[in-house]
């Protein structure tokens, strides 16, 4: 590997008309100065100019935006909502949890009126989901599962065992045979384990 | 003040030092484990750790949260042991209240707290020996912690003090120097724009040698700054060395 | 309870009349407000109004047993109080920033620049010492605390007498005021803190902000300097950038600023120096006004009359002459008369009204009915009367 040019914060990188700023770095009067301590990256996109970032071998903590998809672990359920930690945003794990909450009406796409969060979700599953609202001060994270891919991906069944998805609104749980209501995210096939 | 030179003729100063020279500044980043960041720097003796959390969801009221960047929350203490009289009181008192507040609205610049809406940065230091330029020795610690936890600052922030005894300006002061009751600066600078993000000044000075008391506190800062440049390069490549391998 | 926030309008309103260079009450950028100082009765109070900010300052002292690292030196202690009446935005009993704040660059700005003589506070060394203790209460708060609370903790500071002692072997007597004439406390030069407001990322600054003022302002730096052109103490907040020739510049400024208030504050101590030799009335209710009416007042706002006269005589030449105006009235029936001309009435509805307002002309015969309700049935009363004055008119 041919050694990359070491960076600190301040350092002037180049001017804005060479490169596009991208990840750690910052404008200023019309140069481009970096903002983290790290590496110098210079990628060319095929487009006209290059875009030119920092990278730090340990990944600076990512905040969950809006349109991300995250990974959580729902913890506590109510007619109303279901209120979730977020565990992951992307594939990248988050070092401290975030809340979040599913309202009722962002469960599913169709037929909002008549869902019911007990057939949709239980406590300790493992749901796929979007951000669709930072919050205001009252509240957490808004997130959505209205898509066919977000939803639930693992779910323990009462009897203990993990459960296998049977269609969009149903899982089985291997070892009793008893058919559970979720509200199941369809995961492509490659991704399924046997 | 009696029986003490604080500049003797040959222009040494009480620990041996010429006037314009700095104390020996040794650091170390990522000395903690759990926190997102933290360092160590010794400035002298004056001893100051840095610790940095963050940035993560806004603990506590939420309503604190601002909507479109993060808040910075400092908290500086002192160790009872640190100073020649067992300190009753490590925080809480007005003097750390007021550090704590000044460093909040130095990093506040420093950082850019636009990238994360929502969320809290906290930034712990704590001074476990003071000879003389408290303030100076956690800014710098913290802004070391800060790099490490790789959270975007525009610059470094550099922090020294400065004195002035007998029309010659003097760099870096210890505990001796300070309370002598001669003038002391304290001065935060960005070294490459040269902004000054903090300026604090105690005891009298003539108006005249305003200029010059600055000057001396900003050349300090800048020397200061590639002591702490050295120091972050220095991690990056062990680091990275490391994770070659 | 909180205090109101501050609309995004008016917040824009007072950024844009800053980069104009203009201010909410017509000062110029470095202009102070007014300063009126009054002392009471007692030695060590007095007030200070800055504009509408208002501050009261009182000093006292104590016989205390001195600091051990000290034992030769006096104690000064100094307490600011953001009082509730002051500002809704003060809550009693809690630590805020800013109280912090103005605790800390009062204290350093009073006791870091050694203005008093703090040796000569000392009676017995090692045992018994002057303490001499300054609370400042904030009565209105209209922007500028800061600097209103230093004018007062030093006016206040030199208008204060301390009690006479004598020492004989180990025995103190304090004497009282009427035994001995109180003694002033050596002060050797007065710190006065002068503030700077800087808005839109340091840009421009301005001196004595007001409190909308305050409130959009990026930060504040506070010099403390007295009339020797000595700087006692610097502080910038906020978290401004400055640059160094801002500082010195804002340094220049408040040396002209600090002389200016050194004097008045003299002026003041000699004033109430004279009423007290004279036997006149002195204290707080004196330096009221009475007789006067204290509401529904409005301060003098100074008004630009630059080409009043040429502006004037501009809009009335434009303007066109307006229509003839009958200026006396017109007896219309018993009890009502007409003064001038009615406009068309255009609430119209299209019958026949063809309101050619009085004239003597046209229905003399039946009363003209001034009304434009079509269902109330105006009667008229008197009809012989009317009629009858009609008749004289016509003659």
């Amino acid at each position: 590997m041919s050694p990359m040019k070491l960076c600190v914060p301040g350092e002037r990188l180049c001017s804005t008309e060479d490169c596009i700023p991208g990840n750690g770095t910052y404008l200023r009067h019309g140069s481009i100065f970096a903002s983290l301590a790290g590496y110098v990256l210079r990628k060319n996109e095929g487009e006209e100019l290059p875009v030119i970032s920092v990278v730090r071998e340990t990944e600076a903590q990512l905040l969950p935006d809006v349109g991300a998809i995250v990974t959580c672990k729902v913890t506590s359920i109510n007619p109303r909502f279901a209120k979730v930690h977020i565990l992951y945003v992307g594939s990248t794990p988050l070092k401290d949890r975030f809340r979040g909450t599913i309202r009722r009406e962002d469960v599913r796409a169709t037929e909002k009126d008549k869902v019911e969060t007990y057939k949709s979700f239980r406590p300790g599953d493992i749901v796929l989901a979007k951000v669709i609202s930072l919050g205001d001060v009252q509240s957490n994270y808004l997130l959505t599962t209205a898509e066919n891919e977000l939803g639930v991906v693992v779910a323990h069944s009462e009897a203990g065992a993990q459960m296998v998805p049977i269609s969009w609104c149903e899982m089985q749980c291997p070892r009793t045979h008893a058919k559970e209501f979720r509200k199941v995210a369809r995961v492509q096939p490659e991704y399924l384990q046997a | 003040m009696a029986g003490l030179e604080l500049l003797s003729d040959q222009g040494y100063r009480l620990d041996g030092r010429k006037a314009t020279e700095l104390r020996k500044v040794q650091a170390r980043t990522s000395v903690f484990a759990q926190a997102d960041g933290s360092a160590y720097l010794e400035q002298g003796n004056t001893k100051a750790l840095a610790v940095v959390y963050g940035p993560h969801e806004t603990r506590g009221s939420r309503s604190k949260s601002l909507h479109d960047r993060a808040v910075i929350n400092c908290q500086f203490s002192m160790a009872t042991f640190s100073t020649a009289e067992r300190k009753r009181r490590p925080h809480g008192d007005r003097k750390s209240s007021e550090m704590s507040l000044h460093l909040k609205q130095t990093f506040e610049a420093a950082v850019l707290t636009e990238l994360y809406p929502r969320s809290q940065i906290d930034i712990y230091v704590k001074i476990l020996q003071a000879d003389g330029g408290n303030y100076s020795a956690c800014v710098n610690a913290a802004t070391l912690a800060l790099v490490d936890a790789g959270i975007p600052m525009r610059d470094y922030v550099c922090a020294c003090t400065a004195g002035f005894v007998e029309d010659t300006p003097l760099a870096d002061l210890c505990h001796a120097e300070e309370s002598g009751g001669g003038t002391s600066l304290a001065l935060a600078l960005l070294p490459r724009s040269g902004n000054i993000a903090l300026l604090q000044m105690d005891a009298r000075l003539h108006q005249d040698h305003l200029d010059a008391l600055i000057e001396a506190a900003m050349t300090a800062c800048k020397g200061l700054s590639k002591v702490l440049d050295d120091v972050v390069r220095q991690h990056l490549e062990e680091v990275s060395v490391l994770t070659r391998d | 309870m909180r205090d109101t926030p501050l609309s995004n309008c008016e917040r824009r309103f007072l950024l844009k009349a800053i980069e104009e260079k203009k201010r909410l009450d017509g000062r110029q950028t470095y202009d102070y407000r007014n300063i009126k100082i009054t002392f009471g009765t007692d030695y060590g109070c007095c007030i200070v109004e800055l504009g509408r900010t208002r501050v009261l300052c009182q000093v006292s002292c104590e016989l205390v047993p001195p600091k051990d690292s000290r034992p030769t030196e006096g104690i000064m202690f100094f307490n600011l109080e953001l009082s509730p009446m002051a500002s809704p935005a003060f809550e009693p009993n809690r630590q805020s920033e800013l109280l912090v704040m103005l605790n800390r660059q009062l204290e350093r700005c009073l006791r870091n620049s050694k203005c008093i003589d703090t040796e000569s506070l000392c009676v017995v060394s090692g045992e018994k010492v002057w303490q001499i203790r300054v609370d400042v209460h904030v009565l209105n708060h209209d922007g500028n605390l800061m600097d209103a609370a230093s004018i007062a903790a030093i006016s206040a500071l030199s208008h204060f007498r301390r009690p006479d002692v004598a020492i004989q072997g180990r025995d103190i007597t304090v004497f009282s005021p009427e035994e001995r004439d109180p003694i002033p406390l050596s002060i050797y030069h007065m710190p006065i803190c002068v503030s700077f407001a800087f808005f839109l990322q340091g840009s421009y600054l301005l001196v004595d902000p007001c409190e909308q003022e305050e409130r959009v302002k990026d930060g504040l730096l506070v010099i403390a300097m007295n009339k020797h052109r000595e700087i006692c103490s610097i502080q910038s907040s906020g978290g401004i950038m400055l640059l160094k020739d801002q500082v010195l510049r804002c340094s220049k400024i408040a040396s002209v600023k600090v002389s200016e208030i050194t004097e008045l504050i003299n002026k003041a101590l000699e004033n109430d120096k004279k009423i007290r030799k004279e036997g006149g009335k002195f204290g707080f209710a004196e330096s009221m006004p009475k007789e006067r009416i204290t509401t529904l007042k409005r301060e003098e706002a100074p008004v630009e009359m630059a080409d009043v006269k040429e502006t004037a005589n501009e809009i009335v030449n434009r303007t066109e002459t307006p229509t003839e105006v009958v200026s006396s009235p017109v007896l219309v029936a018993m009890g009502t008369a007409q003064v001038g001309e009615g406009i068309v009435n255009s609430w119209g509805l299209d019958e026949d009204e063809e309101d050619e307002p009085q004239t003597e002309d046209t229905k003399t015969d039946d009363v003209m009915v001034i009304s434009d309700s079509e269902e109330e049935e105006v009667v008229i009363l008197n009809e012989e009367a009317q009629k009858s004055t009609k008749l004289s008119k016509r003659k």
